[in-house]
């Protein structure tokens, strides 16, 4: 968290940060300049509720925390108590936003809305009502790739999220598991935007969590903000991260962020790259970071700041010069889209033929995407 | 007829070249993890102490675009690298030399019969990383290690020690040699 | 009811008859006898006792007394008469785009206690909407009102729930609980005005043909308010969004119809 809170002062990048408990311990949270949380969401990430995985035990009103050993049956009994202590916490912490957390299921039963409203959604909602705060509330949804894609269940999220007029906002997570670095599947893209453009017709704040490059294909449907995350497992959501029974698994390959190809390049094309590529550099945008790491001595390893803190700078600023309104926007990202598919074609050209991710293959899926959100933007005629 | 696994194909491939490979005085290595792929055959040529030249060598039964994309991954720590595609199914590598080409990465056929042609002949270079190229080294040094201490070896950079058996390899960037490849020099 | 002068039938339907009569207290007064045969019919009377007894809105009736007897299984409301004439027959005062936005607009203000209480009246329909001399709309018979916040009586294995079908929204008519709320009414809300606009029901198989009425509501294929001439962009949108199939692509609250009203009709309604 020391990158990004320097990220934010020193280099500007973002509005605000998103505090992870999980990595995060209570205090240092508390000790955040006022300034910094004022403009800050934090995720309670009750995901896994019985998780005591990393800094969550810090947290007191973290069920597991609250009930070693928890059991389901014990969730809805304790979950007021957390609640309260948890919405107190966001409050008195000055946060932006009172975020009610969501949990996490691998399978979603017939009544799994229901199930949410009566274990955390309505006792965080009493919550708010008793400690009488006036904050904005974001609920937070993981939409699993079957509610993006398929429209029935799409419909059902949406109207479960929309009837609910005591909250403000959505904090979004779209869950994708997939085996490559980037979304590819257009259908999810063309989903995602749909449920995005829904909650803001509903006059919700929508906060997009998890994300990678796609946020810049989202915020054609408007949402109020998109997520960077700094390492990869930040960028796709995985309940995997929360699981304390989960082997660590080997360091990811150093990547760094290019603004122009709107992807994470493996290092193993960079330098690639740089032997025959001329103007490689101006692929990679510019940030105070560029001229070490392009030098022919950086040590290249996915641990190093450089590579995130570059990442900050640059997709910050892509995203602050995203157009207005959004018909404009959306004409800007396809520009964008089309500029980074002539690139690739002029490396491939080069000789530089890397694998599928770093290869760009993500961007068709967004353009059929666009037009697949464009037809139904038609169709709706709202 | 088809080799019907990569591993026929391998033990094949190995059983009609390793003569050759001895007879240039190179070294062999199946499978060393590099870091960013796992190459079917490394093959080492030193000189002296040092590793002066590293081919990287890619078998695939027939799915040619794989094989290209992770050999052109090899070269950022070997001079060359090879696809090796298995001569029945040659032709839609073939039909894509242009590819091949483009990326400087050989391409070559193999059968059942030991015959070995290439088709694409690979661009010989210096690796794209010097960071890779050295941890490769480090990785061959392991692999290799029959290797005694030899303080009079000139290498271009002293990379690391194995400790247990203070093997010293060190890695000379290899500049553009002459037009016959290292590969080709030993195919059949 | 012996107490009450003047007595006569108003309507007779199921477990409850409805009469008109002359109360020594309170004047004119609509009586509801019910005769339930299981506790879920008294609970329901109780419901809409207990509802309109919270609800302090001039355009719903008052209710004045709720009695029960359950050695003879009856219960008794005794309400006030709203004085008026039901919209069906006032149609002709609805004409004008501007006269129907001014209907919704009351109706959205009537309905705004209730909507605040998490009461859906889940019935608005021309029958149940009367107009007093002053052109007041008021809005009566909340006999399926349900509560959000307590447990639905209705039968969840119903294909289609409680309310007339004509004016049911596509939630009601597949049963679907969970997704009735204020939106629900809106949809009504929706068919009431596009009915005025028209002059016929929008959702008709003769308007725009399909098998029957709930089919075409449920597969959201009705006649647009476009097809008059004349009509603005603006009601056109309106109704767009309030005959939404899905809930969530209508208007979200009470307060965001209301301020497209206001935004494109301005306040002198």
């Amino acid at each position: 968290m020391r990158w990004n809170i320097d990220s934010f002062q020193s280099d500007q990048v973002g509005d605000g940060l998103i505090i992870s408990p999980l990595n995060c311990k209570a205090e240092r949270v508390e000790a955040l300049p006022v300034g910094i949380r004022r403009c800050s969401i934090f995720d309670p990430q009750f995901y896994l509720p019985k998780s005591q995985k990393g800094k969550l035990a810090t947290y007191p009103f973290f069920p597991a925390t609250r009930c070693e050993g928890l059991a389901t049956s014990d969730l809805e009994k304790i979950m007021e108590h957390c609640a309260e202590e948890c919405v107190r916490f966001q409050v008195d912490s000055d946060f932006e936003y009172v975020v009610i957390p969501t949990r996490y299921l691998d399978a979603l039963p017939s009544n799994y809305l229901q199930q949410l409203d009566e274990q955390i959604v309505n006792p965080f909602l009493e919550a708010v009502r008793a400690v009488g705060s006036d904050k904005p509330v974001l609920l937070t949804v993981i939409a699993k790739a079957i509610q993006v894609t398929d429209s029935d269940q799409r419909d059902a999220l949406l109207n479960w999220i929309t009837g609910k007029d005591d909250i403000d906002g959505v904090y979004l997570i779209l869950e994708n598991a997939r085996l490559t670095k980037q979304i590819k599947d257009a259908d999810f893209l063309a989903g995602a935007l749909k449920i995005i453009h829904a909650l803001k017709l509903n006059d919700l704040r929508v906060v997009v969590g998890y994300n990678s490059t796609e946020g810049i294909l989202y915020s054609i449907a408007g949402p109020d903000a998109v997520a960077m995350g700094c390492f990869e497992n930040l960028r796709a959501f995985s309940s995997r991260r929360f699981d304390t029974t989960r082997i660590h698994s080997r360091s990811p390959q150093p990547r760094l962020y290019s603004p122009k190809l709107l992807q994470w390049i493996e290092y193993a094309y960079i330098e690639a790259l740089r032997e025959r590529y001329s103007g490689w550099e101006s692929l990679f945008g510019e940030s105070p970071y560029t001229s070490l790491m392009f030098r022919p001595d950086f040590a290249w390893n996915s641990r190093r700041p450089e590579l995130y803190r570059h990442y900050f700078f640059v997709f910050s600023d892509q995203v602050r010069t995203l157009a207005d309104p959004l018909s404009e926007r959306q004409r800007q990202v396809e520009a964008m889209v089309d500029e980074a598919l002539g690139f690739f074609d002029t490396i491939q050209q080069a000789g530089i033929y890397p694998d599928e991710d770093s290869d760009g293959s993500h961007l068709p899926p967004w353009i059929g995407a666009m037009e697949n959100y464009n037809r139904h933007l038609k169709e709706l005629g709202l | 007829m088809s080799f019907r696994t990569e591993d026929e194909m391998s033990s094949r491939f190995l059983e009609a070249l390793v003569p050759k490979i001895e007879r240039l005085g190179a070294w062999y290595l199946r499978e060393i993890d590099s870091g960013i792929g796992i190459p079917d055959y490394l093959l080492v040529i030193t000189s002296g102490r040092a590793i002066s030249y590293i081919v990287g060598v890619e078998l695939k039964l027939r799915n040619w675009r794989r094989g290209l994309l992770q050999a052109f991954r090899y070269r950022n720590f070997t001079n060359e690298a090879y696809v090796v595609i298995d001569r029945d199914h040659i032709e839609p590598a073939l039909a894509n030399r242009q590819h091949f080409l483009r990326a400087g990465i050989g391409l070559a056929s193999f059968d059942e019969g030991g015959v070995f042609e290439i088709h694409v002949v690979a661009s010989p270079g210096k690796p794209f990383s010097k960071l890779l190229a050295e941890r490769i080294t480090v990785r061959v040094s392991e692999a290799l290690s029959d290797f005694d201490w030899d303080p009079e070896m000139t290498s271009y950079e002293f990379v690391r020690t194995n400790s247990r058996r203070r093997s010293l390899i060190g890695f000379r960037e290899y500049l553009a040699k002459d037009a016959l490849s290292t590969f080709e020099a030993i195919k059949v | 009811m012996r107490s009450c002068e003047r007595v006569e039938e108003l309507k007779k339907g199921g477990q409850r008859t409805a009469y008109k009569a002359v109360h020594p207290e309170h004047g004119l007064v609509v009586i509801k006898h019910t005769q339930y045969q299981s506790p879920k019919t008294l609970e329901r009377v109780s419901r809409e006792a207990e509802l309109l007894r919270s609800l302090d809105c001039p355009c719903i009736p008052t209710l004045y007394e709720f009695m029960v007897d359950p050695s003879r299984r009856e219960a008794l409301t005794i309400e006030e008469y709203i004085p008026g004439d039901e919209l069906q027959a006032r149609k002709a005062d609805y004409k004008s785009e501007r006269q129907i936005i001014g209907l919704l607009r009351a109706l959205a203000n009537c309905m705004q206690v209730p909507w605040a209480k998490r009461v859906v009246h889940r019935d608005l329909k021309p029958s149940n909407i009367l107009i007093t001399s002053d052109g007041r709309p008021h809005v009566i018979d909340f006999g399926i009102a349900r509560f959000l916040d307590k447990e639905s009586l209705t039968n969840t294995v119903a294909m289609m729930g409680p309310g007339t079908a004509m004016y049911a929204a596509p939630e009601q008519l597949e049963n679907r609980k969970t997704e009735v709320d204020a939106r629900t009414d809106f949809f009504a809300l929706g068919i009431i005005a596009l009915e005025l606009h028209l002059g016929r029901h929008p959702f008709s198989p003769e308007a725009v043909g399909g098998d029957s009425i709930p089919a075409n509501i449920v597969s959201g294929r009705y006649l647009g308010p476009e097809t008059k001439e004349g009509t603005t962009q603006a009601f056109v949108t309106l109704i767009r969004r309030l005959l939404q199939v899905e809930p969530y692509l209508r208007f979200r609250t009470p307060a965001a119809l209301s301020a497209y009203l206001q935004t494109h009709w301005g306040c002198d309604l």
